[in-house]
């Protein structure tokens, strides 16, 4: 652990403003509070609105896993694992049960979260109403009376043009029966995890300035038609070349020289794991 | 050993975080509020929750027999500013006997744009306790939860009036004399079970 910063980099008050921000989220599922985002020793864009709310959550009992597009081996997950971890000397794990706070870019773990856990997830543009409003007074207001036909706008045009919905992640939700969100760009696959989760999910912008959260048992729903309802990415009879899945999401791999597909688990640790587990029984027998 | 402000204050707002993600699981804040000055003239659970969410940026309000005293205390301690009730972020609610709904009703509520300008309203109860007659519902509750909160119940229909029009609305905290701390977000529903 590096003495030479605060417990968890931040001064006191910065933790302060921004926890108080977290609890009237939770009060006030899906709307975006605003907070004094701080400077970050990486770069707006790249995780620090999440990296803000793991270090104002983060204390000694605490076990960390972060996950940059489900792998937690990639350069965003391994320098914020580090960051976090050097300046509190915080557990660390790969396991998602382990964890009791979680820190994610773009995905929701396979393994299903308990009570008692964090999410958090990092966004980049935290506005669903930002595609068709650029004015942030504006999509204030458009909250403020619920007016929503700006984001069932624009599914219905990707239905005109592609005959079919085509978010390819961030898909918006409606959270609590009131404010539409966006979840974060996680693949339309993981939207069905938000709904009814045990754990409490927290979202950061920190270019935007926005934090906001679905509490645990809270009811959300993908926006959708009566004649186009959500679904989830398909991947057939697709299953994972290494471990074997199917029914998770996958990651289409392509071989330049053979121009072969295959198939590999997004969410890299639960992979290792089922490897790990079938590995043992093979052993035992 | 005495209170230590970082962790001792992570451990308080995790608690906190806890109470309010799931509303009815009542939290012990007694480990950290044991290690604070007991001379404080307010209740150790109150000032606990005071130095982890508030500083010079938050505006409060005491309602409480012996408030100059309070408001001097935590404003040095911290360096919240007293403001008017109609005006405060945070306001506590010191004393059983004192009129909690008329503090829930002079509450800033927010407004449309603005629903997390709601007050939180931090409030002393006799003694909280769970299973009870209050049966809650509403996001963090599974099905629902019951609990007992062992005060004068008129802030009940004070807070379902004034919490009426989601997103606008005050976020409760009760404490009682052991620490231990309920939380009822605007978005619980509060009912008597039958």
């Amino acid at each position: 652990m590096n003495s030479l910063y605060n417990y968890a980099f931040f001064d006191e008050g910065s933790k302060r403003e921004i926890r108080r921000a977290i609890l009237k989220a939770v009060a006030l599922p899906g709307y975006q509070v605003p907070f004094a985002s701080r400077e970050m020793p990486i770069a707006r864009g790249w995780g620090t609105g999440g990296l803000q709310l793991t270090l104002s959550l983060v204390g000694r009992s605490d076990v960390l896993k972060v996950i940059d597009q489900g792998s937690d081996d990639s350069v965003n997950a391994v320098n914020i694992r580090k960051f976090v971890s050097g300046t509190t000397g915080v557990a660390v794990t790969e396991d998602a049960r382990e964890a009791t706070i979680i820190q994610s870019r773009h995905r929701i773990p396979e393994s299903p979260l308990r009570e008692g856990q964090v999410l958090v997830l990092q966004v980049p543009l935290p506005e669903p109403l930002r595609l068709i409003e650029p004015s942030e007074y504006k999509t204030k207001r458009l909250h403020a009376e619920r007016d929503y036909s700006g984001a069932y706008l624009v599914l219905f045009e990707e239905i005109q043009r592609y005959g079919r919905v085509a978010t390819g992640a961030d898909h918006p939700v409606e959270v609590h029966g009131r404010y539409v969100m966006a979840p974060s760009p996680i693949p339309r696959f993981d939207n069905p995890k938000l709904d009814g989760n045990p754990a409490l999910i927290l979202l950061g912008a920190g270019r935007e300035k926005k934090i906001y959260a679905v509490p645990p048992y809270t009811k959300v729903r993908s926006l959708d038609f009566e004649d186009q309802p959500f679904r989830v990415e398909d991947f057939g009879s697709a299953a994972c070349g290494l471990c074997g899945a199917s029914g998770v999401y996958l990651d289409e791999l392509v071989d330049p020289s053979t121009g072969s597909k295959t198939w590999r688990c997004n969410d890299t640790s639960e992979c290792a794991s089922r490897r790990r587990a079938s590995q043992e029984a093979a052993d035992a027998s | 050993m005495g209170f230590d402000m970082i962790h001792g204050c992570q451990a308080a707002f995790r608690s906190l975080l806890d109470a309010s993600s799931y509303p009815g699981r009542i939290v012990d804040l007694s480990r950290e509020s044991g290690l604070l000055d007991v001379s404080a003239p307010i209740p150790r659970a109150a000032l606990l929750i005071a130095l982890s969410l508030m500083d010079i940026e938050v505006g409060y309000y005491v309602d409480a027999a012996r408030r100059a005293e309070a408001e001097t205390f935590v404003s040095r301690l911290c360096g919240a500013r007293p403001v008017p009730l109609e005006e405060a972020d945070f306001i506590f609610v010191l004393g059983v006997e004192r009129d909690l709904a008329r503090v829930i009703r002079g509450a800033r509520g927010g407004d449309l744009v603005d629903p997390h300008k709601g007050a939180t309203i931090v409030a002393e109860a006799e003694g909280l306790s769970e299973p009870g007659p209050l049966v809650l519902s509403g996001p963090g509750i599974r099905e629902e939860r019951r609990v007992s909160v062992s005060r004068d119940p008129g802030w009940m229909a004070a807070r379902a009036e004034k919490n009426r029009e989601f997103p606008m609305g005050v976020d409760l905290l009760f404490f009682d004399s052991r620490s231990r701390v309920l939380a009822l977000p605007r978005t619980t529903l509060v009912a008597e079970a039958s």
